[in-house]
């Protein structure tokens, strides 16, 4: 908590007229839905390289984002230290939207051991941007963006996890991962000046938390055969709020003086929905059909239809005492709910050994995802935009038996190249009269990343 | 067999540690600066803001045409081939007689900068029926030429219909009037259907006439939009005024639009008119609707709109207030 306390008076009445702006202009606008980036464009470049089908196949600290069950397969220490990037090209009636890059490093830990017999492991995986560590940007409600594509890369991702391996080939695993949320509340108490802004004499109190979230995951994966593995896993959904609130009250008049109004106060509150991750659920299997061909499949449930429009709900309280019929604040619209709804997700990916000598392992990997879109056509006042999802990605790596004398397990170093297509979209609206029109929607992302696994 | 030593490995580690932590420095592979705000869609509702002052520029931001001794009022805009626009609007002396006024042209390629083409006159009244008042003007680009509407006449008020095949620089007049009893057009061609806003002389309200040609037109039994009447309404005791667009969005359907003029209360003597600009729209031209609250979608004080639409800008012409004569004003969105 941060909490700061000020005397001031021309400053502190300048702060009072910035700090009401912000909030005003924070309290027209909406925030945008979101997920996180592993979720956009997968966990490591293995993952990535397999369009993500690797809930019952992951074999390295990446089980971190897909399966925390599977952390409990591996003997060694395993540390992924990678870097993922991807770049939006997303255009609304031709003119690109400019959305932002995600970038950062992805970086995940798995440290097996055993406990009355039975192999267990705990795992930690982190995807770190490095532009911001998560951002909140607002836009007003009308305002026409894509939806998943704004703040949903812009965020960390922590998570912790701890696995075990059962009798019958079954393992099972799950953890926490965190986001934070933000409450505050910002006060102003004194003299308001009138006629003279400048000689206010305000106590500027701030209290602002960065609140915890917390949501589960949890996986389950079951070796049925030599060849074959089935999983499932379940990442939880979460809400993260911005609970902003304004008060400032006093007399308004000059110092010394009768005050012209006597205890007015305003009071101004946005509360805003400004992250949102669906549940999902998913089932998968991995098959190694052949010594060199290894086939990945997963089909998610991904419950947007919770999704609940991001736009601030804002409460004004105004005593201004005779003044009161001069102000005329007309109550807030009700909020068009978005009506997304719940998609499944199916993810294949093959790898395949390519060479195979006594110093080096050679694989290329190939996968395809098809997402389609939650939300509908946006022909009312929302413009949450967005559209189906056809993924094609492709990768290669090469393991390495160690590096020099020092690191003596192998070593896998992975790159894969994603490009993400968004098909036109037409959005036509129901009223001639509505302030954006028809407009037409489509783009591409195209992602790549560079991953090193680590067995000591 | 136990890995050797060897060089290739060293370098092959020491160029993974680079790229792997060269971003975590700062050095990214691409621009992330922020995007999502510009080049959004619009279909001309809106909200306008007045071109804001820029003393670093030629232009008297946010007027486009005002004189110390003359009025500027009514304007009208159509797109110009190369970029800009071409602007009309109807210039009035202060002196008597009242209505002795012409129609003006000129042509700028940015409002905030100098007119390429400085205003001139176009249109004079030069028909018996004016009765030396030309005035109001709409102008519509067919695709072949420019086809005006104009308001003429003091004791018949009506409106005038003129053509041009070279950027409205000179017309050629029809002998008639084609909507008598008429004023204040507003015109907009579909490519099938022409449509005309417009106002009537002692009679409440916004009226509409429809026509395939342009020349014969058939009124509404009614006026299509009217005063509201409600307290704090910004077209709580008039509308007029009107400007109609056949707005093509990027989806190839199109709608009517229609900017019109507000006023909430009449002046007391000697005083101005304060209106402010609304906005209501059609697909098919008979059922008329607003998107939300009636708020409008300029400010007071600013009447007689004309737009013009262009992809994701639109820029609305307006006249009002500039010291002690009236001018055109500038307002864009967004």
């Amino acid at each position: 908590m941060t909490r700061a306390r000020l005397a001031t008076a021309a400053p502190a009445a300048l702060a009072a007229t910035a700090a009401l702006a912000a909030l005003a202009a924070l309290a027209a606008t909406a925030a945008p839905a979101a997920a996180n980036p592993a979720d956009l464009f997968g966990f490591g470049a293995r993952a990535q390289g397999m369009g993500g089908a690797l809930t019952a196949g992951t074999d390295d600290a990446g089980a971190n984002y897909y399966n925390p069950a599977l952390l409990a397969g591996g003997d060694a220490i395993r540390i992924d230290v990678g870097y993922q990037l991807a770049q939006p090209l997303l255009s609304v009636d031709g003119h690109s939207q400019g959305v932002d890059t995600s970038r950062g490093l992805a970086l995940g830990l798995a440290v097996p051991g055993r406990l009355a017999g039975a192999r267990l492991a705990i795992g930690a995986g982190l995807f770190l941007p490095d532009q911001q560590l998560t951002r909140t940007r607002t836009l007003p409600s009308p305002q026409p963006r894509w939806a998943l594509y704004d703040n949903r890369p812009q965020r960390l991702f922590l998570a912790a996890n701890l696995a075990f391996e059962l009798p019958g080939g079954v393992s099972v695993g799950g953890g926490i991962a965190y986001m934070s949320g933000m409450k505050g509340v910002v006060q102003l108490e004194g003299i308001v000046g009138f006629p003279d802004p400048a000689s206010s004499q305000l106590v500027l109190d701030m209290d602002v938390d960065l609140k915890t979230i917390r949501y589960a995951q949890a996986g389950v994966a079951w070796q049925a055969t030599p060849w074959l593995t089935l999983a499932a896993s379940y990442r939880g959904g979460f809400r993260l709020v911005l609970d902003q609130t304004f008060r400032l009250s006093g007399d308004i008049g000059s110092p010394g003086a009768p005050p012209l109004v006597e205890d007015g106060f305003l009071h101004l509150r946005t509360v805003a929905q400004d992250l949102f991750q669906p549940m999902q659920v998913t089932a998968a299997l991995h098959a190694q059909l052949t010594p060199r061909l290894a086939l990945g499949f997963d089909l998610a449930w991904h419950r947007w239809s919770v999704f609940e429009n991001p736009a601030a709900n804002i409460d004004i309280e105004l005593d201004i005492g005779d003044f009161n019929d001069l102000v005329n604040i007309p109550p807030q619209d009700p909020l068009p709910a978005p009506h997304f709804h719940d998609i499944a997700v199916p993810r294949l990916g093959v790898e395949w050994v390519a060479r195979r000598t006594p110093r080096r392992v050679w694989r290329v990997r190939g996968g395809y995802t098809y997402e389609p879109s939650p939300a509908p056509e946006q022909s009312g006042a929302t413009n949450y935009i967005d559209g189906d999802k056809h993924t094609l990605a492709t990768g290669a790596g090469v393991e390495l038996p160690g590096l020099g004398g020092v690191i003596l397990r192998p070593v896998a170093i992975d790159v894969s190249l994603v490009t993400t297509f968004l098909p036109e979209r037409s959005h036509r609206k129901l009223l001639a009269a509505d302030p954006v029109g028809d407009y037409r929607a489509r783009g591409m992302v195209i992602g790549g990343a560079l991953s090193s696994r680590w067995r000591f | 067999m136990p890995a050797r030593p060897r060089a290739s490995h060293a370098r092959a580690a020491a160029a993974v540690a680079v790229l792997a932590l060269a971003p975590a420095c700062g050095i990214g592979f691409a621009d992330d600066t922020s995007g999502g705000h510009d080049d959004l869609p619009t279909s001309g509702a809106g909200p306008f803001g007045r071109l804001p002052v820029d003393e670093t520029t030629p232009a008297d931001e946010p007027w486009l045409a005002t004189d110390r001794t003359l009025d500027f009022t009514e304007p009208a805009l159509v797109a110009r081939a190369g970029g800009g626009f071409v602007y009309f609007v109807t210039r009035e002396s202060p002196d008597l007689p009242v209505g002795d006024s012409e129609i003006w042209r000129g042509a700028i390629r940015d409002p905030r900068q100098l007119p390429d083409e400085p205003l001139a006159p176009a249109v004079i009244a030069d028909q018996v029926w004016e009765e030396g008042h030309v005035a109001a003007p709409a102008v519509v680009d067919d695709g072949a030429r420019l086809v005006m509407f104009y308001e003429g006449g003091l004791t018949t008020v009506s409106i005038g219909r003129a053509v041009s095949s070279d950027g409205g620089r000179t017309w050629q007049k029809d002998p008639a009037p084609v909507l008598v009893g008429a004023r204040a057009p507003g015109v907009a061609f579909d490519g099938a259907l022409w449509l005309a806003a417009f106002t009537r002389p002692g009679e409440d309200g916004i009226w509409l006439a429809r026509s395939g040609d342009g020349v014969a037109w058939v009124v509404d039994a009614a006026p299509t939009l009217v005063p509201t009447g409600v307290e704090d309404s910004f077209e709580r005791v008039a509308v007029g005024s009107p400007w109609l667009a056949w707005v093509v969005e990027s989806t190839g359907r199109g709608h009517w639009a229609m900017w019109y003029a507000g006023l909430e209360k009449f002046p007391l003597e000697g005083d101005l008119p304060r209106p402010a600009v609304g906005y209501v729209a059609s697909f098919d031209g008979m059922a008329w609707g607003r998107s939300g609250a009636p708020r409008p979608v300029l400010a007071a004080p600013a009447g007689a709109p004309a737009v013009l639409v262009s992809g994701p800008r639109a820029t609305l012409l307006f006249d009002g207030p500039a010291g002690r004569r009236l001018a055109v004003g500038v307002a864009t969105h967004p």
